[in-house]
């Protein structure tokens, strides 16, 4: 993979307001909304996807200082319709179904899933490489492989390796 | 679906309109003009669809490869309500990871914050509010979808059939006579209740 692979793909058409750490390689669909009311931080890991209407908010008041922030790991798949809540922790490759809300300062264990209408959890029961390999392909394909303009290789289509996101959107750079 | 009248603003509402030189009877779209709709070279829309705002369509997941491709094809008369999400559904198939065009037929009514990720919807089919419809379910001709349903992925919902619940199971059955009901529905909604003003 070329070096482009650490950037992050933003939409232009999401919204992101406060403080925001961005690790390397996260994936910003549009209209997602990641805000930051509070002044508390929000921290990502690196190779996140957030999809559409995806909201992540941080409410904390300064004054609350026991909270560390909403933090999130490397990995994670944050589906179409998904709100992750005030001081929630995601760890490594969790996975939050689609229209599913985290609770407020709710601490998600690594490879878990939170799917259903009870904010059921659990971990993920087949081999996590599966969905570790699915994450990363899924990655590789929204993501810039190639600069504009640049002719792909053949070997390159056939990997399912072209610029999708990019070709479709104005993305934002950092 | 609203079975009140609804009224829209004229300026918001993009309408496809029938050239003279064409005979397609690919027109009377109304497309929104608050609605996301992504890589619409890759869209196609049957005629008399309404798409309302905040609407979103996912035509640049397409499948890769080279060529032209559908990704979201949507029939005639179908209706896809406020801050619904279209979007084809992906996966890996001999480890190659793509995502696969999704196929909406006629008169097909999709309600409010609902999300969509199915391979197919046939005709005649009433999905509700705030549904989820998981990545590759099939959803056959003339089938009810009932209010904060989730549609588990993979699923395939028979003909006539109404699924509710979460996860979504069969709770009840359709008469044969739902689907001149579904299309008497949509085209009244197209023509008369949908007005400009």
């Amino acid at each position: 993979m070329s070096q482009s692979t650490d950037a992050n793909v933003i939409c232009d058409e999401s919204i992101l307001e406060g403080n925001i750490t961005l690790g390397k390689g996260n994936i910003i669909h549009p209209k997602c909304t990641i805000i930051c009311e509070g002044g508390g931080p929000i921290v990502i890991g690196n190779g996140n996807v957030f999809e559409e209407n995806v909201r992540v908010v941080n409410k904390s008041k300064p004054c609350l200082s026991v909270f560390e922030g909403g933090k999130m790991g490397n990995g994670c798949t944050i589906e179409v319709g998904a709100r992750v809540q005030d001081g929630t922790v995601l760890g490594d490759n969790v996975v939050v179904g689609t229209k599913c809300s985290t609770y407020p300062n709710q601490v998600m264990e690594t490879d878990s899933v939170l799917f259903g209408a009870e904010h059921t959890q659990r971990g993920q029961t087949k081999s996590n490489r599966l969905q570790a390999n699915l994450h990363i392909r899924h990655l590789e394909y929204l993501r810039e492989v190639s600069k504009p303009g640049q002719v792909l290789p053949p070997s390159f289509v056939a990997n399912a390796c072209v610029q999708v996101l990019p070709r479709y959107h104005h993305v934002r750079s950092e | 679906m609203e079975s009140a009248l609804c009224h829209y603003d004229k300026r918001e509402y993009i309408e496809t309109v029938r050239v003279p030189w064409c005979v397609r009877e690919d027109t009377g779209n109304k497309v929104s003009r608050k609605s996301v709709i992504c890589g619409s070279q890759n869209i196609v829309l049957g005629g008399k669809t309404i798409i309302r705002k905040d609407c979103i369509v996912r035509g640049d997941l397409r499948r890769t490869g080279t060529g032209h491709a559908v990704v979201v094809a949507i029939g005639r008369y179908c209706f896809l309500g406020e801050r619904c999400v279209i979007r084809p559904p992906y996966k890996t198939y001999k480890g190659v990871f793509n995502y696969y065009p999704m196929k909406i037929a006629d008169h097909v009514v999709v309600g409010q914050d609902s999300v969509v990720e199915a391979a197919q919807i046939g005709s005649y089919v009433h999905i509700g509010k705030n549904c989820v419809i998981g990545r590759f379910a099939i959803i056959k001709d003339c089938c009810r979808i009932l209010d904060g349903a989730v549609v588990p992925p993979n699923t395939v919902v028979p003909s006539f059939s109404v699924f509710g619940g979460n996860p979504a199971r069969l709770v009840d059955e359709l008469p044969e006579s739902i689907q001149e009901v579904y299309e008497t529905q949509t085209k009244e909604f197209y023509y008369d209740k949908f007005l400009a003003g």
